[in-house]
């Protein structure tokens, strides 16, 4: 299988700076995972997803994107395999109502009026926005804004989606249903999603997570062989999810739970197990 | 301010608010110019009843019209006054030094009431009756033959949507901002006019950068999601004419012969 992204040596350093923003990073993402890039400020995820789909020109290093290498030719080719949503719920609503905004980027791609209208309806579905088409931004909750930028990169139907801190701007209800909507985007298997975050419990629900930090790819591995190592997540400036904690919390009050990283539903079950052992 | 309606849209769903946003722009003008060939009071007649039927069309009530307009009457107020006091005629009246009134000057003072009134109350039926983005829509329809000479329709369209679409969340900014700064001491209220216009710095530079921040989150996701130039784009949006327009196209047209024939008449 071509894997859906691969990023070979990438060197960045921004105009004004002296450190690299990003340092020779590899990685290889598989069709149809989960991806979380996690890492704290300044640590090079936010300037490595403009990279996945050219906004940034990498100084060394290449992109593959589906097999096909970045390049100045084959850039809005690309833009179309990759959709983005960005941090600021208002400053990237370009159009004047919900339906204008979700069809923007399809109007860019050329896409005949007949066949933008059913799109613009069936990803306004997919988000539940649809009693909102006719709504002006002005009129909706962050939550809401986010949900149909969402729209609007899935009416464009790409193969990866990017979260680029997509709901760190948004109360915890906001959060929420943006996070239910991207695991239920994920069961659908036609994406490959990857976001970017310092929300560590919306880490922990994907398929595999990418450690930075400065411009340096630290770790990769799944939700359990990253979360257990909490020192080297202290390291890094990050915090350990809530299961862990917990975990860790009932560890050191000498209660025997088990020994490596459980998410929330596990970590119930092996109190349930050592509850009724008594 | 919030008495001002001038400019401002009023929800509703009339035979005014239904008309194609083109046919709204092209009758404005075109009634603003027939105005100015207005002589005579009878083609005035005409006109204030073309104006009253397009508000009573409209479903809204005239007595708001009135009150969203008062604050304007010392505009015409002012205007009025500077033609009644300042025509010299034959038949004057009443003389005091170099102001007076004569006949001419209460004609011209009349016709220059009705005028501001006819046309302050078109424009405003036409903002109240028609969304910002049809007006932005229709605009773009009618500049749309400057193609010809290379104008950039596409961008000066979308840039007028993007402004359009901006203008609540700048206001919105500028009320935090000044709230913010308020917190912090800024005194926007009192203080002689140089002190109030130093006050405004604190409030317009980071206007001016959260401005600007916004302009490149908002580049950066058009260009995500493919936006290139205006060429080669498809539309979502757009207008249909339709035979309501054309009948009320029609009318108009009948009643501005009419009234350009009886000033010829006259």
């Amino acid at each position: 299988m071509v894997p859906i992204i691969q990023v070979k040596d990438l060197t960045y350093t921004y105009q004004n700076s002296k450190v690299p923003a990003l340092q020779n990073i590899s990685l290889t993402i598989e069709p149809g995972q989960w991806v979380a890039i996690v890492g704290h400020n300044g640590s090079g995820k936010s300037t490595l997803a403009q990279m996945l789909n050219g906004l940034i020109a990498p100084q060394s290093g290449e992109v593959y994107i589906d097999g096909e290498l970045l390049t100045e030719e084959s850039v809005w080719a690309i833009r179309r395999k990759i959709g983005i949503v960005f941090q600021s719920p208002d400053n990237q609503f370009v159009g004047a109502t919900v339906a204008d905004d979700v069809a923007f980027g399809m109007e860019n791609n050329g896409v005949p009026r007949a066949e933008m209208i059913p799109r613009v309806q069936a990803a306004l579905e997919q988000v539940g926005m649809t009693a909102y088409a006719t709504h002006e931004p002005a009129r909706l909750s962050g939550g809401q804004k986010q949900r149909v930028a969402l729209a609007g990169v899935l009416a464009q139907r790409p193969q990866v989606i990017i979260l680029d801190e997509a709901t760190s701007m948004l109360d915890p209800q906001g959060r929420h249903d943006v996070v239910s909507l991207m695991t239920d985007l994920r069961k659908t298997g036609q994406f490959t999603i990857i976001s970017i975050t310092h929300d560590i419990d919306e880490a922990a629900l994907a398929d595999q997570v990418i450690l930075m930090d400065n411009g340096q790819l630290v770790t990769a591995g799944t939700p359990a062989e990253i979360f257990v190592q909490g020192d080297m997540l202290q390291q890094h400036g990050l915090t350990v999810p809530l299961s862990e904690k917990v975990r860790q919390g009932l560890l050191q009050a000498d209660v025997n739970v088990a020994d490596h990283y459980l998410d929330e539903e596990q970590l119930v079950k092996n109190l349930w197990t050592l509850h009724s052992n008594k | 301010m919030n008495k001002l309606i001038f400019g401002r849209y009023y929800p509703g769903d009339s035979f005014v608010h239904r008309l194609d946003p083109r046919l709204k722009l092209i009758l404005n003008i075109l009634f603003i110019v027939l105005i100015f060939f207005a002589q005579h009071w009878p083609s005035y007649v005409i006109l204030g009843a073309v104006v009253v039927v397009s508000v009573w069309a409209s479903g809204i009530s005239l007595g708001f019209f009135l009150r969203g307009l008062r604050p304007m009457l010392w505009l015409i107020l002012f205007t009025v006054g500077l033609q009644l006091f300042f025509t010299s005629g034959q038949h004057v009246y009443w003389q005091w030094g170099w102001l007076s009134i004569s006949r001419e000057g209460l004609i011209n003072a009349g016709y220059i009431a009705a005028r501001f009134l006819l046309i302050i109350f078109m424009s405003t039926l036409l903002t109240l009756t028609t969304q910002p983005l049809e007006i932005a829509d229709g605009l773009e329809y009618l500049i749309s033959p400057l193609r010809v000479i290379k104008f950039p329709v596409n961008e000066v369209a979308l840039m007028l949507s993007i402004a359009l679409r901006f203008v609540p969340k700048l206001m919105d900014e500028t009320t935090k901002i000044m709230n913010a700064q308020r917190a912090r001491g800024v005194d926007f209220n009192n203080g002689s006019l140089l002190k109030r216009a130093k006050a405004l710095l604190p409030l317009l530079i980071p206007l001016m950068m959260s401005s600007i921040d916004i302009a490149s989150d908002l580049t950066t996701a058009m260009i995500s999601r493919g936006y290139r130039d205006g060429e080669g784009r498809t539309r979502y949006r757009i207008l249909k004419w339709q035979s309501r327009d054309s009948w009320v196209l029609a009318a108009f047209a009948v009643i501005s012969t009419g009234m350009l024939v009886l000033e010829r008449m006259m």
